[in-house]
């Protein structure tokens, strides 16, 4: 069996239960499913279905109670928070729905504070974030802090820094329900592209027309898998 | 993460509230400039008080023989010490490599005499280099000189006190006067001396009251002498040569404890310890000052981190390990300190300016005292933002990322 057919996410019966107030809620429940590399996953249900809770096991912020994830066939979970976040910053990019670019800092800043975490040396960083940025149309507004930002620039700039480190896995948190039509659709459009570049898209969405555009739909419900329909 | 961009997102961080940064800052620039200010009139007491003892005879080691006891005369003798001589000076001279001069002396109590005018004086016969050995100041005529030893020419050196009581009213040089049935011609007189108000042991006689002659004017068998007085070339090197001297000493006694060594830097042993007892004062107003500022500072860095829990929890998601962001939070905090400290040096600096021209106290500012401000205030800035660094870094990035 070649390393190409492992699959870039697997969870198996993965469970996450939050204890509030002595009173157990189960966010998501034995959850198994197998993502492979390349393809676009949309994750559907309501708010509270356990989407977000999902997209946080599969970006190694959270960890299952119980059951496990595994990441190109490893298990993240066994390793120390070092080497987590050495793997966060070099295989998984997140996108979110409110951008979540760091006010302070201007546009190419937050597109090389994910470099800073990273290994590539410092001469490449200025470079590196440029080009993206070029890429995705917004090179002029650069020098610019986040608050001088439209919607739409502001999730380019957050697309930079997710890509930024070249991630073999965007995760996107209804990264288009802060936008209008338009915008949203732009942004889209980008995220899109993603697959033919061989990497893998899992997207977050109460929108049944964005889900039609992706390979696959995974609809969650109370934490459980309802259903796992390929599109495509 | 490399320094450079540590430093720029403390920067960043800092900014972000310039005001309060810039009070909380304040604590720590109020406390390290009353520490470099403090600091800065001790070092100038210092200073003067060295001076002082420097007019005392910093530089001085004395060798004097010792008024044998019973028992350490029967020690002496049976260890067979050829006592403390010329020769003992020669070896000294030889070993010692910061011997700066060096001067025989024997002493005899006398009454010299004037015609009918009488004084007690104390007679002390010694070497040419007795004057530079003592700093001695002539106000008329001139000192001992080496022909007037190998000659033992009956010539005579009054000290301010005795030329008064014995020329009241006439210039002494080229007079004589009578000590028992010799006569001397005097060939010199001395400035009035500054006495030392220590007084005691270690201060000496009063050089006012004594009467210099050639060496060989007091002849004792063997070449023995009463006192060998040193002058080092280094203040700092004196208690290193007195040692030496006492080595040396002894082994040409054969280890007989018939001598004893005077320094009178050893004065400074009292003006040390009250200068400890001042160092533990501005240590404590050191202590309690920085104690309010990092306060202050803890305080800040806390809000910061609650204010700033989803830029955590977004650094988080973009790899930062939890060491990151401790590292990052920390660094806020030193850069904080240490920016105040350096405003903190420059204000203590002036106001020990201030102080120096308004109460006339000597004031100077060490380099040791900068630095020991620097690494108070870096070391405030780590110790009170260590556990505002530490709550970030715990903070779960699911959580923080939740936070508006």
């Amino acid at each position: 069996m070649g390393a190409s057919a492992t699959p870039i996410v697997e969870t198996i019966e993965a469970r996450r239960v939050h204890r509030l107030t002595g009173k157990e809620v189960v966010a998501l429940d034995s959850i198994s499913v197998r993502i492979e590399r390349g393809s676009f996953v949309a994750v559907m249900g309501r708010s509270g279905s356990g989407k977000s809770t999902l997209l946080n096991l599969i970006g190694c912020l959270d960890f299952p109670t119980s059951g496990k994830i595994l990441l190109d066939g490893r298990d993240p979970g066994v390793l120390d928070d070092r080497a987590q976040s050495r793997l966060r910053n070099r295989m998984i990019g997140f996108l979110f729905q409110s951008f979540n670019l760091i006010p302070q800092m201007t546009v190419l800043e937050n597109v090389e504070t994910a470099l800073v975490y990273g290994d590539r040396p410092e001469a490449e960083w200025r470079q590196r974030s440029e080009g993206l940025l070029e890429r995705l149309g917004i090179l002029e507004r650069a020098s610019h802090k986040p608050g001088e930002l439209s919607g739409g620039e502001a999730q380019r700039a957050a697309l930079a820094r997710a890509l930024v480190n070249g991630p073999e896995l965007l995760l996107a948190d209804e990264p288009t329900g802060n936008l209008d039509s338009r915008t949203g659709e732009e942004v889209l459009g980008l995220l899109t592209e993603l697959p033919a570049e061989g990497r893998t898209l899992v997207l977050v969405t109460h929108d049944p027309a964005i889900a039609e555009r992706a390979d696959r739909v995974l609809s969650l419900s109370d934490g459980r898998l309802e259903s796992d329909r390929r599109v495509r | 993460m490399t320094t450079r961009s540590l430093i720029q997102v403390a920067i960043r961080g800092l900014a972000l509230h310039k005001l309060r940064s810039t009070l909380s800052a304040l604590g720590i620039v109020f406390g390290v400039a009353a520490v470099v200010a403090m600091l800065s009139v001790g070092e100038g007491a210092r200073r003067e008080i060295l001076a002082e003892v420097g007019r005392l005879g910093i530089n001085r080691v004395t060798v004097r023989a010792g008024s044998l006891s019973r028992s350490t005369e029967v020690e002496a003798g049976k260890l067979q010490s050829p006592g403390l001589s010329l020769a003992d000076a020669e070896a000294i001279s030889e070993v010692s490599p910061n011997v700066e001069s060096l001067a025989p002396v024997r002493t005899a109590s006398e009454q010299i005499a004037n015609g009918e005018r009488r004084a007690e004086a104390t007679l002390l016969a010694t070497t040419p280099s007795f004057a530079r050995t003592e700093e001695l100041a002539l106000a008329g005529g001139r000192f001992v000189a080496d022909a007037d030893v190998s000659d033992a020419k009956r010539v005579i050196v009054l000290g301010h006190e005795l030329r008064e009581l014995l020329f009241p009213y006439d210039e002494p040089v080229g007079s004589g006067v009578r000590i028992g049935g010799e006569w001397y011609s005097v060939v010199g007189a001395l400035e009035p001396r500054e006495l030392s108000r220590q007084g005691g042991r270690m201060s000496g006689r009063n050089l006012n009251r004594v009467a210099f002659v050639p060496l060989s004017c007091l002849p004792r068998e063997r070449g023995l002498l009463d006192e060998i007085a040193v002058r080092i070339d280094d203040p700092g090197k004196v208690r290193d040569s007195a040692r030496l001297i006492e080595s040396v000493v002894r082994r040409r006694h054969r280890g007989a404890l018939d001598f004893e060594i005077v320094v009178p830097q050893e004065l400074l042993a009292g003006y040390e310890r009250a200068r400890f007892q001042f160092n533990v004062v501005v240590g404590a107003v050191a202590a309690l000052s920085l104690l309010v500022g990092g306060i202050g500072i803890m305080n800040i860095m806390l809000a910061n981190v609650s204010e700033r829990i989803r830029e955590i929890g977004i650094r988080r998601s973009l790899g930062a390990s939890r060491e990151d962001i401790t590292r990052q939070f920390l660094a806020e905090a030193l850069l904080l300190t240490t920016v105040g400290g350096i405003a903190g040096i420059v204000l203590g600096f002036a106001l020990a300016l201030g102080i120096s021209s308004y109460a006339g106290w000597p004031t100077a500012v060490s380099v040791r005292a900068i630095l020991a401000a620097l690494i108070l205030a870096a070391a405030t800035g780590i110790g009170f933002g260590l556990y505002p660094a530490m709550q970030a870094a715990r903070s779960s990035p699911v959580e923080a990322l939740r936070r508006e």
